[in-house]
């Protein structure tokens, strides 16, 4: 039976269970706020903010992968778009956009034009160190490593920081080949 | 590049238009948070009921900024006052924005007249949880149960608000029902009114030196009553007023009018000893006015 064609961003979107935005945005402030409470230093709660995301991530590339059905990527380009217009219209609802390819292709930047996490935010001065959305930037990690590809992912422009658009870098430190739980001689 | 507008800056947050609401993300999205919420302050609590206080403390949050948005965007600025009104409000208008549907039924305590139910075949947030046998009667409901506790506090009702499975007959999984006790100083009628209405003295003196300010966010200024009834505010400041007056009267009277009932003709050894029946019949007439 030949594999059924990959689906639009659009599409699987259209066809997934949706929930209002802004009960997500509420919860992930409530998350933010616990964490903030919690930990005190802003670079613990990015740390755990980047955790939370990376626990996430390796669970969500299941749904991706069986809702899209996109096959091998060929290369980090390729994958990089799947991130950007299928990965993020059919979880979050918003178009993402790939720009900024370093010379090797193994570097590039995310740009997200909307972004619901952080709607009705502010970052007051005693936070000027938190990276908000760094949830986001742990899904990206741990997603690409249950595919065989360790990244790196930084913010590298943040709205809430009172740059112009939200920014994220992905880097591609190396493709870890599948290993077998078995050996062969054995 | 063309078509790729930047997005709007605004110097201020307030400024920004608050949008409809009617942006979506999928459910897995929201799924995966909250099981992250979940497990995160499951390594944060050494016992079932500190989980579902700490949850629903995250629901509470959410539930006064729910309680704000939806007050102006929906209802334009009115909060509900009575009782029913905002459980009414609760069960339909904030069920239908949070979870894209009211809820299934909203009913009152037949044993407590100061319990109320709302029931729901399967909370949204539930569906993709199972709860193992050895947390017993946990339930990640504690959540909503802190978003309808935040909306009813903020609103004037203070309430304490669970979630519980209640097994149904016939059916597989369990319903839940989230209960609400509501404090004492809410009245048990459906009429009650909010705690915090503020009395007809403050109204006026808002209106007249401050100009006239929208209600709703004059309120969120925290002047409280703690009368049950608005209406029965009103007479206590006045009757306050009222008895300050007549104290003042009685001191004035005692001090500067008594000397007109000295007798002159008697001299000034009778000045020491005012007639005291007089000063008597005058306080007994300011307090039987203030009553």
């Amino acid at each position: 039976m030949p594999p059924a064609a990959p689906r639009s961003g659009e599409a699987i979107f259209a066809s997934v269970e949706r929930v209002n935005a802004e009960l997500f945005t509420l919860t992930y402030g409530a998350i933010v706020r616990q964490l903030l409470t919690d930990l005190e230093e802003v670079d613990e709660v990015n740390k755990q903010l980047d955790q939370m995301g990376y626990n996430i991530g390796i669970r969500l590339i299941d749904e991706f992968l069986a809702k899209s059905n996109v096959s091998r990527c060929v290369d980090f380009k390729e994958t990089a778009e799947m991130i950007a217009k299928v990965g993020f219209k059919m979880f979050l609802g918003v178009t993402a956009s790939v720009m900024n390819w370093d010379a090797d292709g193994t570097c590039c930047s995310i740009l997200l034009e909307d972004n619901p996490l952080v709607d009705f935010v502010e970052l007051p001065d005693t936070c000027q160190g938190l990276y908000y959305c760094n949830i986001l930037s742990g899904v990206i990690r741990g997603a690409l490593e249950m595919v065989a590809m360790k990244t790196e992912v930084t913010w590298i422009r943040d709205m809430l920081r009172g740059d112009d658009a939200y920014e994220l870098q992905v880097k591609l430190l190396k493709q870890v080949p599948e290993e077998y739980p078995y050996k062969d001689d054995e | 590049m063309i078509g790729a507008g930047k997005i709007k800056q605004y110097a201020n947050i307030l400024e920004k238009p608050l949008g409809k609401g009617k942006q979506e993300v999928s459910l897995s999205a929201f799924a995966f948070l909250f099981s992250e919420l979940v497990q995160y302050n499951q390594t944060q609590v050494d016992n079932i009921s500190e989980l579902e206080t700490r949850l629903e403390d995250a629901g509470y949050a959410v539930g006064a900024r729910v309680l704000e948005l939806l007050c102006h965007r929906e209802k334009g600025n009115r909060r509900e006052t009575r009782l029913l009104g905002i459980l009414s409000f609760v069960h339909s208008t904030v069920w239908k924005v949070l979870f894209g549907k009211v809820a299934d039924s909203l009913e009152k305590g037949t044993e407590h007249e100061d319990e109320y139910m709302i029931s729901e075949k399967e909370l949204l947030v539930n569906k993709f949880i199972s709860i193992p046998k050895d947390m017993g009667t946990f339930h990640c409901g504690a959540f909503v149960a802190g978003i309808v506790r935040g909306v009813l506090d903020n609103a004037g009702f203070p309430a304490v608000v669970t979630a519980h499975f209640v097994p149904v007959e016939g059916q597989q999984r369990p319903r839940t029902t989230i209960l609400i006790k509501f404090a004492e100083e809410v009245g048990t009628s459906p009429n009650s009114l909010a705690s915090n209405i503020p009395s007809l003295t403050k109204v006026w003196y808002c209106k007249e030196k401050q100009g006239w300010v929208d209600y709703h966010a004059w309120v969120s200024l925290e002047f409280s009553c703690r009368a049950t009834a608005g209406r029965e505010a009103v007479n206590f400041s006045w009757l306050v007023g009222l008895m300050e007056i007549s104290m003042l009267c009685i001191i004035l009277y005692s001090t500067v009018v008594s000397d007109m009932f000295v007798d002159e003709s008697v001299g000034k050894s009778q000045i020491a000893d005012p007639k005291p029946f007089p000063t008597l019949v005058f306080a007994t007439a300011i307090g039987a006015i203030s009553l």
